[in-house]
């Protein structure tokens, strides 16, 4: 019962806002054209408020230009509760018009139906690169277009860099070795970390590609590496946890449940791996100076760094008004202005055009993450490749489970990996 | 109003249908509220457990196929079954005990005792609901007054609800913290002894202990009994804290199970997540069984 209730009051609370703003949306735009019947499109993203606030300019602009349509924005906050959300809103039929989806998520919506191929809706993407466009096609249907691209990043904080004796020219890039030598020099020199735990499994979908063999196997139905490969990565971080040169488990668990900041965003570490899109967020999050460089190489290994879309322009299904979520999708992915409206929170935009135009207009702030993109698409030698199958969220669960439970040296390193690969491959073959 | 003759007398000139139809008219509200969203529901769950219902696509009849996996295929099962008992064997004890402690301090005759039995029930009000959650997020979390107030005793300090070892013994405190609802049956149930019963005793020369074991546990367990039952269900289906405060987390400590059954829902694996539930009901049913069947042992009632 108890459940029962959360889950409604829970939808009753996230419908709030949206049912406020469509009242009051109302309650303003009656007035102007009562001719035209108006549409109304649910448009809904995860992000921080950086983002909501970027995103309504690009609304109100589209609002603008079509006085027919009204747009209503659905707030979701962090990526894990806007899926729950999306979850049910799926089931009950109720998914909003266009959907902001995820690389992790797009099999587990697409495949199961919710989403609209959106290949017969004439939207332009001439100007987007193919390779990129396929991250979204499952089975031949494109069920989401990328709306922009982001690259692997190791973050640092220049000033502690420094301050630490360790100097970082603007084409540094270290082996793995020479930066677990770094990450110990600073925390033997600072008495801080000298990075924050990147836990996390898609931190190690890039130590996997190095290795040259793919993350998921070729059927989709098994993990594609050895477990070797994810004992040495265990390994790896376990000697630097051990030394004290990154956060303990207790400090990244935490971490992850939201119950406090990465030691970065303090200043109380001095690199984290992340996505390049955050740099202009991060930089506001922080008091600290950021900068980025391209994440360590694996000597005699292949180049690890790839391309992702960072997010995609999906649409529902179910929508009363697939013509027009299209068309609000072709000026998110083609309108100069929407772009520049929107910047480079997601990510660098995906058409060739708006981001010559962007790059060349580009602020002080967003310049160095243009410059980051450019040095990560020249080493780039391999396509992502298709979305992860469609049990990948629960496999994700088990895998990051499996992660802390290393991280807290309640598994070993070998335990640890061997438990991943039989229990992804269990759940992945289902 | 019809006097009963009345009454009998228009049900006789009546047909015997509609006679009979009367009342269930009358109950109708409450029949199609619970055909609809219960019943309905609770035999639908049942048949998409023999499923692989994803939510979005019709269901699949694949027999016991889901049931084979949670009992054969599925850690993470095991892991919530281990984490809700060890959950109720904590917070259930821990709440009646308070429960009843506080009861035996409010049932005195004291001046303003209504206001304290008000004060002492507010938290019951409150416990459950996401705010409180939150609160205890910020208590016993990093930085929080927990920390501060262990580490002001010179004890090693450390989030608690950040640590697999501590973090469900610190939810369990939360639900006693919650513990009015079982206090003021406590309460109805002290003031039900006949202080007769106390006065034999004293005179027979029974301490203060000696009187509370001997005449208020006996006469109080058929409260207990209930007591314990409803704390034991509702521990079974705790969800919200371990949700809002911990995620499951750290590690699974706090996977409750109607959490990783949620967690299936989240999945798209509502067939699973039927399945889940069902056995839920099963383990409740027995857990509930025996402790009606043991009651006969140590329940006593006067008549």
């Amino acid at each position: 019962m108890n459940k029962t209730i959360v889950l409604l009051t829970s939808v009753g609370i996230a419908l709030l806002p949206v049912m406020a703003t469509q009242a009051s949306a109302h309650g303003t735009q009656v007035v102007k054209r009562a001719s035209a019947p108006k549409i109304n499109l649910t448009f809904s993203w995860w992000g921080n408020a950086t983002r909501d606030a970027l995103t309504e300019k690009a609304i109100a602009y589209y609002e603008k230009l079509h006085p027919n349509v009204h747009i209503t924005p659905q707030f979701n906050g962090n990526f894990d509760d806007y899926f729950k959300k999306l979850t049910v809103q799926a089931s009950g039929g109720s998914e909003p018009d266009i959907i902001q989806m995820d690389y992790d998520y797009i099999s587990a919506f697409g495949d199961r139906g919710a989403l609209l191929n959106l290949a017969p809706y004439h939207i332009n993407t001439k100007n987007i690169s193919q390779s990129l466009l396929k991250d979204g096609m499952l089975g031949g249907k494109l069920y989401g277009i990328p709306n922009s691209i982001n690259a692997y990043a190791l973050f640092y904080n220049p000033v502690l860099m420094k301050k630490a004796g360790i100097k970082v020219t603007p084409n540094t890039r270290w082996t793995w070795s020479q930066f677990a030598a770094v990450v110990k020099k600073i925390h033997n020199k600072l008495g801080i970390y000298g990075t924050d735990d990147p836990e996390d499994y898609e931190h190690f979908g890039y130590y996997v590609r190095q290795t040259g063999k793919p993350v998921y196997s070729a059927n989709q139905k098994s993990v594609g590496y050895p477990a070797i490969t994810l004992q040495n990565w265990f390994t790896y971080w376990n000697n630097l946890r051990n030394a004290k040169a990154i956060p303990n488990e207790a400090v990244t668990l935490s971490q992850q449940m939201g119950h406090s900041n990465d030691p970065f965003m303090a200043g109380k570490s001095a690199s984290i791996f992340y996505w390049a899109n955050l740099y202009e967020s991060l930089g506001k999050m922080t008091n600290q100076p950021v900068a980025m460089m391209l994440p360590p190489t694996m000597p005699g290994g292949k180049e690890g760094m790839y391309l992702k879309p960072s997010q995609f322009w999906s649409i529902s299904a179910t929508t009363k008004h697939p013509k027009q979520s299209a068309a609000f999708v072709n000026f998110l992915l083609n309108n100069l202005q929407a772009n520049q409206d929107m910047g480079t929170d997601r990510g660098i935009p995906v058409s060739s055009i708006i981001r010559k135009d962007m790059e060349r207009t580009a602020n002080k702030a967003s310049k160095p993450e243009f410059a980051y993109f450019d040095k990560a698409a020249a080493v780039t030698t391999t396509p992502l490749g298709t979305p992860p199958p469609v049990n990948n969220d629960q496999a994700l669960a088990q895998a990051t489970t499996i992660l802390q439970e290393v991280g807290y040296g309640q598994l070993s390193a070998k335990q640890g990996a061997e438990q991943t690969v039989s229990q992804m491959n269990q759940i992945l073959g289902n | 109003m019809p006097t009963s003759q009345e009454k009998t007398s228009k049900v006789k000139n009546r047909s015997p249908l509609s006679s009979r139809i009367t009342p269930y008219l009358f109950l109708s509200p409450w029949m199609i509220g619970l055909v609809v969203f219960s019943i309905g529901p609770i035999l639908l769950s049942l048949y998409f457990s023999f499923t692989n219902f994803d939510l979005l696509q019709p269901p699949n009849w694949i027999g016991m196929q889901n049931y084979k996996n949670i009992f054969t295929n599925d850690q993470l099962f095991y892991t919530s079954l281990v984490v809700t008992f060890s959950y109720i064997l904590m917070a259930v004890p821990i709440r009646l005990i308070v429960a009843l402690a506080i009861a035996m301090l409010l049932n005195r005759n004291i001046k303003g005792i209504g206001i304290y039995r008000a004060v002492y029930y507010i938290p019951s009000l409150i416990g459950s609901s996401v705010a409180v959650a939150y609160l205890w997020q910020q208590i016993f979390g990093p930085g929080g007054l927990f920390e501060k107030v262990l580490s002001l005793l010179g004890l090693p300090a450390s989030p608690w609800i950040d640590e697999p070892g501590t973090a469900l013994f610190t939810l369990s405190l939360l639900s006693a913290w919650a513990f009015g609802s079982s206090m003021l049956i406590f309460l109805a149930g002290l003031k039900g002894i006949p202080e007769s019963l106390y006065e034999a005793a004293e005179i027979d020369g029974a301490t203060k202990w000696k009187r509370f074991v001997h005449v208020t546990i006996p006469m109080l367990s058929p409260v207990v009994f209930f007591n314990v039952i409803m704390s034991i269900i509702t521990a079974f289906t705790q969800f919200t804290q371990g949700y809002i405060i911990t995620d499951g987390g750290p590690i699974n400590a706090t996977l409750f199970y109607a959490l990783y059954l949620y967690n299936q829902f989240t999945y798209f694996k509502m067939g699973y997540a039927s399945a889940l539930a069902w056995i839920l009901l099963v383990i409740l049913g027995a857990f509930t069984s025996i402790i009606f069947f043991t009651s006969k042992k140590w329940v006593y009632y006067e008549s």
